[in-house]
């Protein structure tokens, strides 16, 4: 048998975290999944601003041998495309020593001043508790194309599940273009038996 | 959630070269767990799906895409010796102090499954119809000054603050930064774009109802009040909405938080939102792209695609 499989994206405080089925992910000044129009980023008049962290994950549910080695990429194009300004970029957050993706007992929810800024993943003060301790800077996503996958979750999974949690966040510079932006496509890849 | 549309599926050959066995039963279509792998083995391969496999596959919830590739089968050398180094069994404290080397008869097979999962959006024009994607966005700029969309030219000027590049909107000639400039989606077939209504102070341009039952629409002799009781005149319904005026950019106020305020209500002192109207919907879309891989350890690996077939 072959595992059907879906994106989540966790919102929520810790405790009562909820993981919704989504097909794409939208980057916002709130923590919520669906924000529509609402919520936009707002480019800085000076230094950076933030989208609010997002936390997305590959559920996988049926009979299935094995699924592992999960990994992330996308065009390498994002932050021209979506001209994100000088040093703006998406960001993935990774770990020194072990996997990049975060387990669900370690999640922390995004925050930030909302409809402003979110704040920087790796803040010392506000940052997200799993990441922000790290040596390792975050990886931009234009560096992960289908040639150089960003891995994220190393286990092997056989029975009905989700796998670790990718956190991403928008940073966005001053002199970042204002307005709507185009779909870009991301993708996670796995291997299955 | 989504699940793999599968062309191929995998038969391995045991020790003797005859016996095979198969990712499913090939007179029942029963799925077939990969492990536990036989030690020895002669060849793995990816074999298409054929349209007889294909309906018991679907008796078992699996889906096969019938189709006339070629089989995709590697030669594996059962008699084979090869020797590994591993962490030695011997622990001290729990701890592999040393390494050893073990020795395997055999090629072992690599065969799996490389599952792309790709998501995105696009946008829907509600007035022609046509699906697209944004990707260059300097033709989707909105002048600030009038509204105009698409139609920039790019100058150059010496300027004192030592800015040079600056845009000059073709029909208010007015100039402006590259970042002062707002990016909109608009339709690359027929060039609609979202828009933006008043319903407060369109009563003093459009005067009209619209009932949102019957699609009836009249006319309105007063500005419209939040809290007045409307009945369609047609049908009776109480679910009656003013038709607003549409406001182009300059008689809009973007606020952070995604918020639009009418200029024209501003300038009476009111606070009144605008009303987006959607003609470009976004939509997404997630979809499993399905690569076969096999080879075996320590030697080349195939990576089967749609379109062509990779080494490594």
């Amino acid at each position: 048998m072959t595992a059907s499989v879906g994106i989540e994206e966790g919102n929520g405080p810790i405790g009562s975290i909820v993981w919704t089925p989504v097909a794409t992910v939208r980057y916002c000044t709130a923590d919520v999944w669906n924000p529509s129009n609402s919520y936009p980023n707002v480019v800085p008049a000076t230094n950076f601003n933030y989208s609010y962290v997002k936390w997305t994950r590959l559920a996988f549910s049926g009979t299935f041998s094995q699924v592992s080695n999960f990994r992330w990429y996308c065009s390498g194009r994002i932050a021209s495309e979506w001209s994100l300004g000088t040093g703006g970029m998406l960001m993935l957050f990774r770990k020194d020593s072990v996997d990049n993706g975060c387990p669900a007992n370690q999640y922390s929810q995004a925050g930030g001043i909302q409809g402003q800024t979110g704040y920087y993943g790796k803040d010392p003060t506000n940052g997200l508790t799993y990441y922000k301790d790290e040596t390792a800077d975050p990886y931009n996503a234009d560096l992960a194309t289908s040639a150089n996958p960003f891995p994220f979750d190393s286990s092997v999974y056989s029975t009905a599940g989700a796998t670790k949690a990718l956190a991403s966040q928008l940073k966005i510079a001053s002199n970042a273009l204002q307005g709507e932006k185009g779909g870009q496509v991301g993708t996670v890849i796995y291997d299955e038996i | 959630m989504l699940k793999p549309s599968l062309e191929y599926f995998w038969v391995r050959s045991l020790q003797d070269g005859e016996t095979i066995e198969t990712q499913f039963n090939l007179d029942t279509g029963e799925p077939k767990d990969w492990f536990p792998v036989p030690e020895k083995l002669s060849s793995i391969g990816w074999f298409p799906i054929y349209p007889e496999l294909a309906e018991l596959m679907a008796l078992w919830g699996e889906v096969g895409l019938p189709n006339n590739k070629p089989r995709i089968e590697i030669k594996l050398d059962p008699q084979k010796i090869t020797h590994k180094v591993v962490p030695s069994s011997k622990m001290f404290w729990g701890v592999a102090d040393r390494f050893e080397t073990i020795t395997e008869i055999g090629e072992k097979p690599i065969c799996y499954l490389q599952e792309h999962l790709h998501y995105t959006d696009y946008l829907h024009c509600k007035r022609c119809n046509n699906d697209f994607q944004i990707i260059d966005t300097e033709k989707q700029m909105e002048c600030p000054n009038c509204g105009l969309h698409r139609d920039w030219t790019a100058r150059n000027f010496e300027l004192e603050d030592g800015e040079t590049n600056k845009l000059q909107c073709n029909r208010c000639n007015a100039l402006f930064s590259i970042h002062e400039v707002p990016v909109i989606h608009v339709c690359p077939n027929c060039n609609t774009h979202d828009e933006w209504e008043c319903r407060r102070c369109g009563a003093k341009n459009i005067k009209e109802y619209y009932c949102n039952d019957c699609g009836n629409a009249w006319h309105r002799d007063e500005e419209f009040k939040d809290y007045a009781e409307i009945k369609c005149p047609s049908c009776q319904s109480e679910k009656v909405t003013p038709v607003g005026e549409l406001k182009t950019r300059p008689k809009r106020i973007h606020l952070e938080m995604g918020e639009v305020r009418c200029v024209d209500c501003a300038a009476e002192g009111r606070v009144y939102g605008l009303n987006k109207i959607i003609n470009l919907e976004p939509r997404v879309l997630c979809w499993l792209e399905t690569k076969y891989v096999i080879g075996k350890e320590d030697g080349m690996q195939l990576v089967i695609a749609e379109d062509e077939i990779k080494g490594f």
